[in-house]
């Protein structure tokens, strides 16, 4: 008897403490609808919709502003060829020098990596190649011409490994540019 | 008030405390921080015009409606300072509206300029961005909404928020261990093996891996497990603890093997601020209390040694 009048008296006491207002219901739907919208992005909302709707575009907007609109496929399905890129570069004496633009700072070269991943997507190649090369001839301004070579490192399975096979840089892009 | 509204009320909106709130916001920005530093010498490079990607295809990519760096085109003309020059100035004005927000002063302001600015070379960097990214911008757009000030009361903004940190990590997890789970890959090992012998990501010599495939396959379900399993045991409070520390375990693993620090930092700080706030202070108040007793105990030898 006393537990149950010891509840009731909490549960007034927090009620009138506390009531939800209009306010908090509105913040409260709102908050829902952004996990749901999280969600459905994280589920690819895109690919079995199409971009094209009007009602997915604007949830694609909402969720690039506020970081709803993202997928979480870091590593997956499956982790792919590790990829280089080499810049050979001539200057008009003949001179060649060949050069990685990877340096000292692991954050950025992180992010050098990111970009170069782009080479595994075939439409990317050609226009991505250019972008590298122009910043690399800008860089080293003695240099009229570059030659973008892409390496891709294919690692063995863990089987193939103890069978004596070993990680093997094979070129899949090479391409010279020129200064204009 | 019926069922629905008081299991609603009570778990939406019962009131509870900012701090793991406060935490999330100083431990983003100190992240922010370090990741704007760390990259300012090589700002150009990625976020300049003529930067390795240029400008016209990170336009091309995230769309002209998105904000980015080459809005500053008209900008740089009108100024008559180079569009690199621009890019200095919006980096520092980022990391000085980071340092306002760390610092507690005018806290959605200076979250909304740092999002901004964020948003802006994370488009313009779109082709070099990764997970890190992702985090700060989530991070910092939740800065601007939550009730992230120090030395606010108990209130019912504080548990919304926090529920929805603490869904939006449940979902991240659960849609990445899907993801993962969807290769075959995760399942025989591979994964952890490939990503080892990365030269990009390996910190020691891993080939030794191959010896023990079990071990590989072991790390691989783990990761599966902890990932698929997060919405499962951070909401059971029996495991919570033990999820937690899994989970940072797990991120840790992935600083220390990988060298994805600021990944592994970023996802431990949502972590804690969601579910691991309860821990980190018990264990620091147990932490400071073993130092009293310490303390007391080796003022106690000294005096006996004076006398």
């Amino acid at each position: 008897m006393g537990n149950v009048l010891r509840k009731e008296v909490a549960h007034a006491v927090y009620n009138s403490f506390f009531m939800i207002t209009w306010k908090h219901w509105c913040w409260t739907g709102i908050a829902v609808a952004h996990l749901l919208i999280a969600a459905l992005h994280a589920a690819h909302l895109e690919e079995w919709t199409g971009h094209q709707q009007p009602l997915i575009k604007g949830l694609a907007t909402y969720g690039d502003y506020t970081g709803a609109g993202n997928i979480f496929s870091f590593f997956a399905p499956a982790v792919g060829n590790e990829i280089a890129v080499i810049y050979t570069l001539a200057a008009s004496d003949s001179s060649q020098r060949v050069v990685r633009l990877e340096g000292n700072n692991t954050e950025c070269n992180r992010r050098i990596q990111t970009i170069y991943n782009f080479f595994s997507i075939e439409e990317a190649c050609p226009l991505l190649a250019q972008s590298c090369a122009s910043y690399m001839l800008r860089r080293y301004p003695g240099h009229h011409v570059v030659r973008v070579t892409a390496v891709a490192r294919h690692v063995p399975g863990m089987q193939e490994y103890r069978g004596g096979a070993r990680p093997e840089w094979s070129p899949f892009l090479v391409k010279d540019y020129y200064k204009r | 008030m019926n069922t629905f509204t008081h299991t609603w009320q009570a778990f939406f909106l019962a009131p509870s405390s900012s701090r793991p709130l406060v935490f999330f916001r100083i431990a983003i920005t100190l992240l922010g921080l370090s990741q704007g530093i760390w990259l300012a010498g090589d700002a150009i490079l990625l976020y300049g015009e003529q930067g390795l990607v240029q400008w016209p295809i990170s336009e091309g990519i995230v769309g002209a409606h998105m904000p980015q760096l080459s809005w500053l085109k008209s900008l740089a003309t009108a100024t008559h300072l180079s569009t690199d020059k621009w890019v200095f100035i919006l980096l520092f004005v980022y990391l000085a509206a980071l340092t306002g927000l760390l610092a507690g002063k005018c806290i959605r302001v200076m979250a909304l300029v740092a999002w901004a600015l964020h948003f802006m070379l994370m488009n313009t960097g779109f082709m070099a961005a990764y997970g890190v990214e992702t985090f700060m911008h989530i991070g910092l757009c939740y800065c601007i909404v939550m009730p992230v000030k120090r030395g606010a009361a108990d209130s019912a903004w504080n548990t919304l928020s926090i529920r929805v940190l603490q869904l939006h990590l449940c979902i991240v997890y659960l849609a990445s261990g899907i993801e993962k789970s969807m290769g075959i890959q995760w399942w025989n090992g591979e994964a952890i093996w490939q990503t080892l012998m990365h030269t990009q990501f390996s910190r020691f010599d891993m080939s030794w891996l191959s010896e023990y495939p079990w071990l590989a396959r072991l790390i691989c379900w783990s990761t599966l497990l902890v990932e698929i399993g997060y919405p499962v045991y951070m909401w059971f409070r029996p495991l919570r603890l033990y999820g937690y520390l899994a989970v940072v375990l797990l991120h840790l693993g992935i600083a220390i093997c990988m060298g994805l620090e600021l990944f592994g930092a970023a996802m431990i700080i949502f972590s804690t601020a969601a579910f691991g706030w309860p821990y980190v202070t018990a264990a620091w108040h147990r932490f400071v209390q073993w130092r009293k007793g310490f303390s007391r105990a080796f003022a106690a030898t000294s005096c006996y040694e004076t006398v």
